[in-house]
């Protein structure tokens, strides 16, 4: 299974390299990709120095051009496009099926990713995409159970590829505007679900309180773990009760299902964090490296490390990792 | 933990930092000054010819490191200047091995600023537009005298802060 994994700067880029990525994916300066934080992100000088690593150590470059373009905006999708199939990009991560039909257009030989934004959760949907946009791989959202993603494997006309760890969403992957019900804005149409503008800490002796556009999301007590300041993982008050009402603060690991994954035919496993820094890169990705050789080294013999689990706790958002909808009954 | 490691680290808590917390009152501004702007100016020259501070012109960003009760007022005008204490527009505040734990990546900001021992406030924006500027300078390539500080500084660093990777 091939390892994708994130990088938001050169590097974060190095880090992954070295820590053993088999395809890297990156996003350019701006709002056609769901990472858009500024600073972050690849100017055409960092990508074209981060695809001659990639080249060097033969390794692939996605770039992600995932957010829906918007009306006042349409060139700059088409200039991202236009710069990335420039740059030599193995693959572009697209969500937009307007996007998509620019590419098959312009660059019929360019390789179109379907992105986790698409939400594409069933046969008939990737179907779809491989006949109109003869989209390569798609990436699942993180709302299928393993039996549904076994099911899917078994159908699905191209390449499957999942999320393998990184922060959880809430179980709308790819269709959440719950943020731009404070803000305006959302992942898919601004390229972020809690805008930093929008974003306010205050510390004060005892607590941690976070806001967004001025609505309190959470208060941390003295030595309590925050979380991002999204409004699905904020503490709320329902009825008598105040607690994680939509989502409580965790991520995603699936490295004890990886024999499963394998078996099922899944042929790509994702690192989320673009947005993370080249520190968490370097930790995440040697720990899933060492995962995917000791699976290939041992076949069903495999099992965890709880050094890795150790790891992976340490950078995770709440501090700990849970299957998340992988281990769902649902079929 | 060797006896060492213990015995090392617990000198730079109890007298390594109090006895720089000293020192650096006595250096005067002007000098401080002088030497932070070197420092940052060559560190972040990549990020500076891309022209990515632009965003930072008419801002104040303070470092404050708390143990050493010390708060650094940073700004841009072509080139990144330490400015005298006044208005700013967002602090980031944490003990002094927390800054060194990150300028050696040895952790990630989010991690530290989950477990609180990072703070940031004001306008959270800023504040992480510098967190992703200083993630996107490439240690590789920084000038000899820096990289060599820091090779010395990560050399230290475990015998100084066992506790670094908690």
């Amino acid at each position: 299974m091939e390892l994708v994994c994130p990088a938001g700067s050169l590097p974060a880029f190095k880090a992954a390299l070295n820590a053993g990525a088999n395809a890297i994916y990156v996003g350019f300066k701006d709002d056609t990709n769901a990472r858009h934080f500024t600073g972050l992100n690849f100017n055409d000088r960092q990508a074209q120095k981060a695809l001659a690593l990639a080249r060097d150590s033969g390794v692939k470059l996605y770039v992600a051009i995932n957010t829906y373009p918007q009306p006042t905006g349409w060139s700059r999708w088409q200039a991202a496009v236009d710069r990335a199939v420039e740059l030599g990009a193995d693959a572009l991560i697209i969500a937009d099926m307007g996007l998509m039909t620019y590419v098959k257009e312009k660059y019929p030989q360019q390789n179109i990713h379907l992105s986790v934004q698409g939400s594409s959760t069933n046969a008939a949907s990737l179907k779809f995409y491989k006949e109109e946009f003869d989209i390569k791989r798609a990436v699942l959202p993180r709302v299928l159970a393993t039996k549904q993603v076994e099911q899917l494997c078994e159908k699905s006309p191209v390449d499957l590829e999942v999320f393998g760890f990184g922060s959880l969403c809430i179980m709308v992957e790819g269709r959440c505007v719950l943020s731009s019900y404070i803000t305006g804005e959302s992942p898919n149409t601004c390229g972020v679900c809690s805008p930093a503008k929008h974003v306010r800490w205050e510390e004060s002796a005892n607590s941690r309180r976070s806001r967004l556009n001025n609505v309190l999301i959470d208060e941390y007590q003295h030595k309590e773990n925050a979380s991002y300041p999204t409004l699905c993982k904020g503490r709320f008050k329902v009825d008598e009760n105040t607690y994680h009402a939509l989502e409580q603060p965790t991520s995603l690991s699936t490295l004890e299902i990886i024999p499963q994954l394998a078996r099922m035919g899944i042929k790509a496993i994702k690192i989320e964090g673009r947005q993370r820094s080249p520190a968490y890169v370097e930790q995440v990705v040697r720990v899933w490296r060492e995962a995917l050789d000791a699976f290939k080294q041992n076949g069903e013999r495999f099992s965890v490390s709880p050094q890795w689990l150790e790891q992976l706790d340490k950078v995770s958002e709440g501090q700990q990792t849970s299957l998340g909808p992988y281990s769902r009954p649902w079929q | 933990m060797t006896l060492l490691t213990r015995s090392l680290s617990k000198t730079h808590n109890l007298i390594g930092k109090p006895v720089l917390a000293r020192i650096h009152k006595l250096i005067p501004f002007r000098l401080k000054k002088k030497i932070i702007e070197e420092v940052l100016n060559r560190a972040f020259k990549q990020v500076i010819d891309d022209g990515d501070l632009e965003f930072l012109k008419g801002k104040v960003i303070v470092l404050n490191l708390s143990d050493l009760n010390e708060s650094i007022f940073i700004g841009w005008n072509s080139s990144l200047q330490v400015l005298p204490r006044g208005e700013y527009d967002v602090e980031i505040r944490g003990d002094l091995d927390e800054f060194v734990t990150l300028a050696l990546r040895k952790e990630d900001p989010d991690t530290l600023f989950f477990q609180r021992r990072i703070c940031i406030q004001g306008d959270t924006e800023l504040g992480l537009a510098v967190k992703n500027l200083i993630d996107s300078v490439d240690l590789e390539e920084l000038p000899g005298a820096i990289r060599k500080g820091l090779s010395i500084t990560e050399t230290l660093y475990p015998y100084l802060m066992p506790s670094g990777a908690r």
